[in-house]
């Protein structure tokens, strides 16, 4: 083991970048770096690169990336190799990509942890609800009478939840990977679902659709960030969390809508039997569930993406983008599109919010440490000699 | 879920990166170098993978932040082991030095058998002190 600060090639590449100065550690003592042997236009397109990451990341670790990166610059390197570029391209795309999740790994693991319970709980009820549809309509088909054929994309909408929960079953059984590539299969065929819905002229139905497909993909690609968020041991205890949350959620949603179904004449898993629950309810019932979990330091990591799903699931049930009552004739591409661009919008302004709380937390957390620090100095002193009136003192 | 990664050993980056720490605390550069050296040349790690493997390490809690410094105006951070990580790093030493133990033991017999000389010439017990040419 060798090369390491100060010997070897570092140490040999460092006394070469700026002669005469030693790599010996002066804290707070920065020297001039030497313009003629680290290129001002190298330091620029490092910069450049660095600003591709998100603006958390670069607070974290921009200076000593930079440090780095002109440590380990060839003698007389004028730009950054492609390789540099390349390494520096990809961990931009994968901090980008991971950031709704968190902008740490402390916060991604935390908001992975959460939402690999949260989001089946909530994704089951639907999967539960449409796949007791396919049922009866396999059912009807089957049976002596008949049933009337279903269009593509209804087929494509069970057939995406069907997936899904297999994938929920393979990861809860410790098939992790065949669980993520059948969730990924489950996503992929909720955007087919999309397209199919959109290509037959019925936009409506895509947009109703939408905020589904896009919990099915979040479902995916929260499954694929947790082992890049994670060194170590993984144990029972969050299969056994999604196990009791997807049950508890299931037989609530039965007994709240037991009772309507029944007065109605209708079954549990029919659209009907939601109706006592209006938007404006779900809307208030979000908002405070999202509201709390601000206040957790690792609740609040799984909001924003919480937050861009619940804002499309409930937008899609709205008349926001109607002037008075919905119009399911006159949707279009448009509503889809705008649909999921007021998700993405709201899960990255919410990531921005608990970015910020992150930073006053930290804030707060290291005043308080001076405080203590101070705190303690203080009482030292005071419980020295002659701090106390009326003490004899040495003198 | 999650129960087939239970056992799961360290993937050979953060293995070395955490071999680079074991001696003493280092910046980023410094591992990327330590890495190189000790995988003989196989692996570089370079800044953007590297501060992505720290990070999952530091939030593991198997490494943490040691000090700051400030060379030719170049913020240097350094890191070192945790307790937590010293016993991981202990623990997957000792897991691919037994593994290497017996894959040699098994070409020695195979060498003795008249299976070739290949076999005959990894059968010596040197070596055993590279773990991470076991985990490549």
């Amino acid at each position: 083991m060798s090369g390491v600060h100060g010997d070897g090639a570092a140490g040999a590449r460092d006394r070469a970048a700026v002669p005469g100065s030693s790599p010996t550690s002066v804290p707070a003592a920065p020297a001039v770096t030497d313009p003629l042997v680290v290129a001002p236009v190298l330091v620029r397109d490092y910069r450049r690169l660095l600003r591709l990451f998100p603006y958390a990341y670069r607070r974290e670790h921009e200076a000593e990336m930079l440090g780095h990166l002109l440590d380990a610059a060839r003698p007389g390197q004028s730009r950054p190799s492609r390789p540099e570029r390349w390494d520096l391209l990809r961990a931009a795309a994968r901090e980008r990509l991971l950031a709704p999740l968190g902008s740490t790994p402390r916060g991604r693991r935390a908001s992975t942890g959460l939402l690999l319970v949260v989001l089946p709980a909530l994704l089951v009820i639907m999967a539960a609800r449409a796949v007791a549809f396919g049922i009866v309509w396999a059912g009807a088909l089957l049976g002596s009478g008949g049933g009337a054929p279903l269009h593509p994309q209804s087929v494509m909408s069970v057939l995406m939840w069907v997936l899904w929960l297999v994938a929920l079953a393979a990861t809860l059984a410790g098939a992790r990977r065949l669980g993520l590539v059948v969730a990924w299969a489950a996503g992929a065929t909720g955007v087919v679902t999309l397209g199919t819905s959109l290509a037959a002229g019925d936009a409506y139905a895509a947009y109703l659709e939408l905020p589904w497909a896009l919990a099915v993909l979040a479902y995916a690609g929260v499954l694929a960030a947790r082992p890049t968020c994670r060194v170590g041991r993984e144990t029972r205890r969050p299969a056994l969390a999604t196990l009791a949350a997807t049950v508890l959620a299931l037989g609530a949603y039965v007994a709240a809508t037991f009772s309507d179904s029944v007065h109605l004449g209708v079954p549990w898993w029919s659209g009907v039997a939601l109706r006592s629950w209006t938007p404006q309810a779900l809307v208030t019932v979000a908002v405070l569930v999202l509201g709390a979990a601000l206040w957790g330091r690792r609740t609040r990591q799984a909001v924003p993406v919480l937050a861009g799903l619940a804002a499309a699931a409930l937008l899609s049930r709205s008349a926001f983008f109607w002037s008075g009552r919905v119009d399911p004739a006159t949707a279009d591409l448009g509503n889809v599109l705008g649909l999921l661009g007021f998700a993405v919008a709201a899960t990255l302004v919410v990531r921005w919010v608990v970015d910020r709380l992150d930073e006053l937390s930290e804030a707060r957390a290291a005043h308080r440490a001076e405080l203590a620090a101070v705190g303690g100095l203080a009482r030292r002193d005071a419980d020295g000699p002659g701090a106390h009136p009326g003490e004899p003192t040495a003198v | 879920m999650f129960a087939g990664m239970a056992s799961k050993p360290l993937q050979e980056p953060a293995f070395l990166i955490l071999s680079a720490l074991a001696r003493e605390p280092l910046h980023g550069y410094g591992i990327a170098q330590d890495v190189e050296s000790s995988s003989e040349g196989r692996i570089t790690l370079r800044a953007g993978t590297l501060y992505g493997a720290i990070d999952r390490l530091v939030a593991a809690g198997l490494v943490e932040v040691d000090h700051e410094e400030v060379v030719d105006s170049r913020l240097r951070r350094y890191y070192r082991l945790t307790t937590e990580g010293g016993g991981r790093l202990a623990a997957e030493a000792e897991r691919a030095e037994a593994q290497a133990r017996r894959a040699l033991e098994r070409l020695g017999a195979r060498a003795r058998r008249g299976g070739g000389t290949a076999g005959a010439d990894v059968a010596r017990p040197t070596g055993l002190g590279a773990p991470g040419a076991v985990l490549a």
